[in-house]
């Protein structure tokens, strides 16, 4: 009651002063613009005196007026609202055009929102541009096509990870990772895959169809993710699968098989020029000229190993789906089988998925509906970059005058022949070494709605989310790596729940004040149990079952679990369309946080304002301008530890059991959290014909999980605690152009570019830690490359040149330094659909850099001449040899070839390269038949089209491609070892045919 | 009224699953337990014993780096892998941050700190048990030694460079108050500590656990470190003279046969809790190999039995004595053994009567004649005190090479500067620096560092 007497004061106020101006009648005639025929019951109000009519049986209407109005809104259920502007006339005739003015709504966190509503920073992408990927996954069609988002693919391993960074990387030893919500079921987003280490990590989210996606809203500043509290802060993909459409049953069919191969290599040297590279190494140090002589190139083998362990891959993937329904139960089913052979031998990935959503309406107040899904998935991976059984790497040192076959068709040994490097055969290794894994995958979600009365609605949903990674290596018997053979056998079983109990509420009070309330409360627990086992001794290379080994060297199980429970609500508000102001909260309790500590409250706040709106705003080619603002907290949780000091069960001794201190308690263990503040500007001009969207933000996150020191005394090196703070800021620019629109032609483009900030404002200790060939450090980025600096090559003696930063005479680590960061600092795309009669043309252009990286696979073919146990390193590449250092005054990059220890090469910067590169990611065209002749084949729709994916690339990069990582198997990794390429596989580029049909 | 049934039912089902949210947030726990419920009875104070063991079994101690480490730095072994902090080790110039270091660090407080909660809990829970403290004191000596002479300067009797001590369990605020002994009260705290064990461990000839014995042979070795050579005498005398143990006929007996007659404790590993050192021994190309001039060469001319554990392939010498491949876990690591109370006995005497080294001499050729029967060391060959060290030297690298003591030996002998040309500081390894900066500087690094 206490509202509507605060309203009942607004409008005495507001009549009050309307009462001010002189007053003037206006009338006019409301017209249907097709049949012309006069408009009842349409409403016509002055917003100026919030005043208002309605039309009688003849269309008519009259309304007394103020001097300063200048418009009239005219609205009519089934119609496009009007606004009249206000001339010297006083009688007017209105058309109104049927059909509701799309008044676009977007997902948000547990609900729906008008767009023009909306405070916070997101964007969504529809459909149609998901599904013209020919990828396993759907990131990857979301690759360029979002500013924010940073999309990148680690390799080119089909079904493999894929790093998605939502407004920079804000974590160290937590997931960077976003929160993928689909259907409002969180989906576990980890690796857990249990093989080699060093094999690509399995993408979890290609077990999802990327047909089966209607959208995906992308949530990024605080004000539309912490309604996700504890599991926001690096962003929420939100998923909307496709659901049924009251109507006839439509049937789709799509199918494309798709050609992929290497974007592409660096070319090698063949045996003569290898030979010749080592003879003039041993003759600079005075060997000689013929000392390598011994090297064997009278058979001329010339392998060229790329052609070896490279292929076409070819893809092929079949869509059917069904979707119809009548008023009360509507349907979506769906079956898909996608099945890419990898660009690398040994590489493949298959999916067999099927959904089935469903919604009942029982009546006006009941509905219901369930979401259900099942994958498989086949996973054939190899191991590759950082090891020393890897594919990529074991071919990059390959000696040119070694076959891959003996002459009696077994494989060929590097042992036997000239070169170090190589421990294995890699063809070997991609063609017996087996390592396969197999994802199942169980969503399945009910939901029942209840009207509880006029505009307060009540959901609850339940949803069960299964998850099952089986997988098998073996690695035969007689071969370098393993004398006796070894295998592993490793599953993994995870099991989440979640209880989902929200209300909403909207209502629209007077004209002007429109509310939205939002409450829920839910429970989520996951479990998860793992158990793994190697052996060795085999019998025979014709299994590779584990219960066939003759020893197992180890057997481990394990089991997780994190729960979590969270009561939210949202606010929204919304005065006469101008004004918008949104407060969310929530509050989270994890298990994985210390008794101090075991709830974290995560608000935010935004405001917005449609200046289009208001009255002074006379602008007739701004159809939308809109600033916002928002500010708020959000937090990450996604440790894969918690709080509890343990003693481990497993301290077994002599066939006893024992126990012994496994971690340290931290009680105070808690969320890291970001605060992120964030203001935009939305332009629509020539009736939202052109789209600008420019966005500013700056997140400062906080309490970074960290593995802190702790006196060795106790026995422990490290416990997690909360210390450490990331800064990462940034631009978004949006753009969106419809530039042709009529009957025949269509051209829209859209551009997308992000500048990106970040920085470690504090770590512990004495502010930073040293990795391998990285740093972090305060003032630096995540994943800052340390390297020792190469300072070029002496034009005089055709020395490499290296920076002795201690001035110890000595170059080894301790002369690293900072020399760049892996990090990109601008990112976007460039998206153009042009569409002629019945063809249409798509180019998708991606782009990225201000990033390096450190091309350590060239430490391996590009060092200079350089023998161990007195035979070559490895194998280099045609541009060392040259451009390889020959005579004093020359001035070069590729130092003088020496044998000698003095010119091998080090972690160094000489193999550090920018990672900028442009890329043409789709280019499509497609043919859709006119409807009328396809009616006589039965058919609603068919479109042909054919498609390249990475057809072209720019760049200086020399390795593969720049779109490389490597050591992305753990969550941390993901964050602060970017930007480093050791024997990691490329991407591929892809031609596609295929097409779509309806019946 | 079907509706309301229906919603009723749903709001009744969520009611019953809130009533049960509070288990959502609890921890729950697999192969671990928490911490404050570990050690609760006699039962589970025993299981803590075992622990201690498994601790010992570390890949970074003695099922593992430990053992590599002191044959990298005492120059009888390559760093022949990819692992920076084995290179380091290698050349004997050691930086602080060097990963093996602080692992090790680590490694032997988590033995010390794990004895004394072991220790404290006894008392607490009133279980009195013999075995378990005595070994549980032996554990706390044989972490606080190792600490000493991998980081104090335990040659220096005089030298305010010893080790932090802990008698009591600390958690991680009380470790931050802790600061070095002298190496003088750090040798009384281990000698004491044996010296406990010993009066409360019994005879009993096990190989794989603690006994009277072992305590009595560390002891032995504990003396000869800190220079009370009539006591290093003693108690090698004790053990030489126990009729539980005899040394093996062949050699190579020890690595062959478990908990042979000449073993005093060895580590067992056995199938999943394996040992760590093929991992490093065998792989292809081995992270640590043995070096050929400095040590494979001479053993290798002598075809001592001595030297059939490496495997020369020409470019690079394979450690065998755990295993021939890295799949190989099963190794046991040998802690003490017989043949070192001989060395350790000839030692001792030599430095009491360095005029006189007939009964060292004696001590030094039962071990050697074991292996070479026909080339004992003649007294005419040893003209004097150096050349005897020289001896031995030599003969403890054949006898106990890659188990754990080469860097010691050639340190205590005050050979290191000599052999690796290093200078004197060097011979002590650094604090690990993070130690240091944790502790703001109560943990003193070592001079020069």
């Amino acid at each position: 009651m206490k509202l509507n007497y605060h309203l009942l004061i607004i409008f005495l106020l507001c009549a009050m002063s309307s009462n001010i101006y002189a007053q003037k009648i206006i009338t006019g005639t409301i017209l249907d613009s097709n049949t012309n025929e006069p408009l009842f019951g349409a409403t016509v109000i002055n917003p100026i005196t919030k005043t208002g009519t309605v039309t009688d049986f003849d269309g008519r209407f009259s309304i007394e007026t103020v001097n300063s109005s200048t418009f009239l809104e005219i609205s009519l259920i089934g119609y496009q609202t009007y606004t009249l502007k206000l001339t010297d006339k006083t009688d007017y005739q209105v058309a109104l055009i049927s059909g509701e003015a799309l008044d676009e709504v977007v997902i948000v966190g547990y609900g729906t929102q008008s767009k023009k509503d909306v405070s916070g920073s997101m964007q969504t992408i529809k459909t149609e541009d998901i599904s013209k990927s020919a990828s396993s996954s759907f990131e990857n069609a979301l690759q360029g096509q979002a500013s924010g988002v940073n999309i990148s693919s680690a390799s080119g391993t089909p079904g493999g990870a894929v790093n998605i960074n939502i407004r920079g990387v804000s974590s160290i030893s937590a997931s960077s990772q976003p929160l993928f919500i689909i259907d409002g079921v969180p989906m576990v987003s980890r690796n857990n895959s249990a093989l080699n280490s060093n094999i690509q990590p399995a993408n979890p989210l290609a077990d999802i169809n990327p047909n089966d996606i209607e959208s995906v809203t992308i949530l990024k500043d605080a004000a539309a993710a912490s309604i996700y509290g504890s599991r926001g802060a690096n962003g929420v993909i939100l998923i909307t699968t496709k659901r049924g459409e009251t109507g006839k049953t439509l049937v789709n069919v799509g199918f494309y098989t798709g050609f992929s191969e290497i974007t592409s290599t660096p070319k090698m040297a063949n045996s003569n020029t290898f030979k010749e590279f080592f003879n003039t190494a041993a003759e600079f140090d005075g060997l000689g000229t013929d000392y390598f002589d011994w090297i064997d190139t009278s058979n001329g083998v010339n392998t060229n190993i790329y052609d070896e362990i490279l292929r076409t891959g070819i893809t092929n993937n079949l869509d059917i789906s069904a979707r119809g329904g009548s008023e009360k139960t509507k349907f979506y089913i769906s079956g898909n089988y996608y099945d890419q052979e990898g660009i690398q031998i040994g590489q493949g990935f298959k999916r067999l998925s099927s959904r089935l959503n469903l919604d009942h309406t029982i009546n006006d107040k009941f509905k219901l509906g369930t979401t259900i899904f099942i994958n498989r998935s086949n996973h054939q991976r190899t191991i590759n970059e950082n090891d020393e059984y890897g594919v990529i790497t074991n071919a990059q040192g390959w000696d040119p005058t070694a076959p891959i076959y003996n002459a009696d068709g077994s494989y060929a040994n590097p042992f036997s022949y000239n070169t170090w490097w190589p421990l294995e055969n890699p063809v070997l290794i991609a063609n017996e070494y087996k390592n396969e894994s197999q994802s199942t995958r169980l969503q399945s979600s009910a939901y029942l709605e209840y009207k509880v009365i006029p505009n307060l609605k009540f959901r609850s949903a339940f949803s069960i989310e299964y998850s099952n990674f089986v997988e098998e290596s073996f690695v035969p018997v007689g071969t370098n790596k393993s004398d006796e053979g070894e295998a592993i056998f490793a599953t993994y079983e995870e099991t989440t729940w979640q209880l989902e109990n929200t209300l909403n509420y909207n209502k629209t009070f007077g004209y002007k004040h429109s509310v939205g309330l939002t409450g829920g409360w839910t429970l989520q627990e996951t479990k998860s149990q793992a158990s793994d086992q190697s052996g060795i001794g085999f019998a025979t290379n014709n299994t590779s079952s584990i219960s066939a080994a003759s020893t197992i060297i180890s057997s481990t199980t394990g089991k997780n679990q994190f729960g979590l429970q969270s009561f939210f609500g949202r606010a929204n508000y919304t005065y006469d369309n101008r004004y918008i102001a949104s407060f969310t909260l929530r509050a989270d309790g994890s298990s994985r946080f210390g008794k101090n500590n075991q709830y974290g409250y995560f608000p935010s706040g935004s405001l917005a304002w449609r200046i289009n709106k208001e009255n002074f705003f006379s602008v007739e080619q701004i159809s939308n301008l809109k600033i916002r603002t928002s500010y708020g907290i959000t937090g990450n949780q996604e440790i894969s530890s918690n709080w509890v000091g343990t003693h481990s069960l497993r301290a077994s001794y002599n066939g006893i059991p024992g126990i012994a201190p496994n971690r340290l308690e931290n009680e105070n263990l808690g969320w890291e959290q970001t605060k992120q503040f964030n203001i935009g500007l939305d332009l629509g001009l020539f009736e939202n014909r052109f789209n600008l969207t420019f966005d500013y933000f700056n997140k400062q996150t906080e309490d970074l999980l960290l593995s802190a020191d702790v006196s060795g005394l106790t026995g422990f090196s490290s416990v997690f605690q909360n210390v450490g703070e990331i800064e990462n800021s940034g631009l978004e620019f949006n753009l969106n152009a419809l530039i042709i629109d009529n009957d025949k032609i269509k051209w829209n483009s859209s551009f997308n570019i992000s500048l990106l900030d970040n920085k470690i404002i504090k770590l512990l200790n004495n502010g930073e830690i040293i990795g391998r060939n990285h740093i972090l450090q305060e003032g630096e980025s995540v994943s800052t490359l340390f390297l020792i600096k190469s300072l070029g090559v002496d034009p005089q003696t055709g020395d490499a040149l290296f920076e002795d930063v201690n001035n110890d005479g000595i170059i080894d680590f301790d002369d690293r330094q900072i020399v760049g960061s892996a990090l990109p600092d601008y990112f976007g795309g460039w998206t153009n659909t042009f569409s002629y009669k019945n063809l249409s043309l798509t180019a998708n252009f991606q782009f990225s850099g201000g990033n390096k990286i450190f091309n350590q696979s060239r430490h391996t073919y590009e060092n200079f001449g350089f023998t161990r146990s007195g035979i070559p390193y490895g194998n280099i590449s045609q541009r060392v040899y040259d451009n390889y250092w020959r005579t004093p005054g020359q001035i070069t990059d590729v130092p003088r070839p020496s044998t000698e220890s003095g010119q091998m090469q080090r972690f160094s910067s000489q193999f550090l390269e920018d990672g900028d590169y442009i890329r043409l990611k789709t280019l499509r065209l497609g043919y859709t038949f006119n409807a009328d002749k396809l009616k006589t084949l039965g058919l609603s729709n068919l479109s042909l089209y054919i498609q390249g994916q990475n057809l072209f690339t720019i760049t200086n990069y020399l390795g593969f491609d720049p779109e490389a990582s490597t050591n992305t198997s753990s969550q941390e990794d993901l964050n602060v070892l970017q930007g480093e390429d050791f024997g990691t596989l490329g991407q591929a580029r892809t031609l596609t045919i295929g097409f779509t049909t309806t019946f | 009224m079907k509706r309301i049934h229906f919603y009723i039912l749903t709001l009744s089902l969520s009611l019953n699953i809130l009533t049960g949210c509070d288990n959502v947030l609890d921890v729950e726990l697999d192969y671990e337990i928490k911490s404050t419920e570990a050690i609760t009875d006699d039962v589970s104070l025993r299981s803590a014993v075992i622990g201690l063991y498994s601790e010992m079994q570390s890949s970074t101690y003695y099922g593992g780096e430990f053992v590599v480490a002191q044959a990298l730095t005492g120059g009888i072994a390559d760093a022949t892998g990819f692992r920076e902090r084995f290179s380091q080790l290698a050349n004997a110039i050691i930086p602080s941050s060097n990963s093996y270091i602080e692992n090790s660090w680590v490694d032997f407080y988590a033995l010390v700190n794990s004895s004394n909660l072991v220790l404290e809990k006894m008392d607490e829970l009133g279980i009195e048990d013999s075995n378990a403290k005595g070994s549980a004191l032996f554990f706390r000596a044989l972490g606080h030694f190792d600490a000493l002479r991998q980081f104090g300067e335990f040659t220096n009797s005089s030298s305010a460079y010893g080790i932090p001590v802990l008698t009591t369990f600390v958690d991680a605020q009380s470790a931050l108050a802790v600061s070095r002994f002298s190496v003088a009260d750090s040798f009384n705290q281990i000698i004491t500590d044996l010296n406990d064990a010993i009066s409360l461990l019994e005879y009993d000839g096990d190989r794989y656990f603690v006994s009277r014995a072992t305590a009595e042979a560390l002891l032995a070795r504990v003396y000869l470190y800190q220079g009370n050579y009539p006591m290093a005498d003693q108690l090698a005398t004790d053990v030489i003279s126990n009729s539980d143990y005899s040394l093996n006929t062949d050699f190579n007996d020890i690595y062959d046969i478990e908990g042979s007659g000449e073993s005093i404790f060895e580590l067992q590993f056995q199938g999943v809790n394996g040992n760590g050192l093929t991992e490093l021994l065998s792989v292809s190309p081995p992270e640590v190999s043995a070096n050929y001039n400095d040590f494979f060469k001479d053993i290798d001319a002598d075809d001592d039995p001595r030297s059939f554990r490496f495997y020369d392939t020409g470019s690079v010498i394979y450690v065998d004595k755990y295993g021939t491949s890295d799949n190989d876990v099963e190794g046991n690591a040998i802690i003490l053994k017989l043949s070192e109370m001989y060395l350790i006995r000839a030692e001792a005497r030599a430095r009491q009567t360095p005029t006189n080294l007939t009964t060292a001499l004696d001590d030094l050729n039962e071990v050697r004649t074991r292996s070479l029967p026909s080339q004992p060391i003649l007294e005419a060959d040893i003209p004097d005190y150096d050349a005897f060290v020289d001896a031995l030297i030599e003969e403890r690298a054949r006898e106990l090479a890659f188990e754990g003591h080469r860097w010691f030996d050639i340190v205590r002998l005050g050979r290191a500067e000599s052999l690796l040309g290093i200078p004197a500081y060097r011979t002590v390894y650094p604090i690990p620096q993070r130690e240091v900066s944790i502790s703001k500087g109560v943990i003193v690094q070592n001079p020069q560092y």
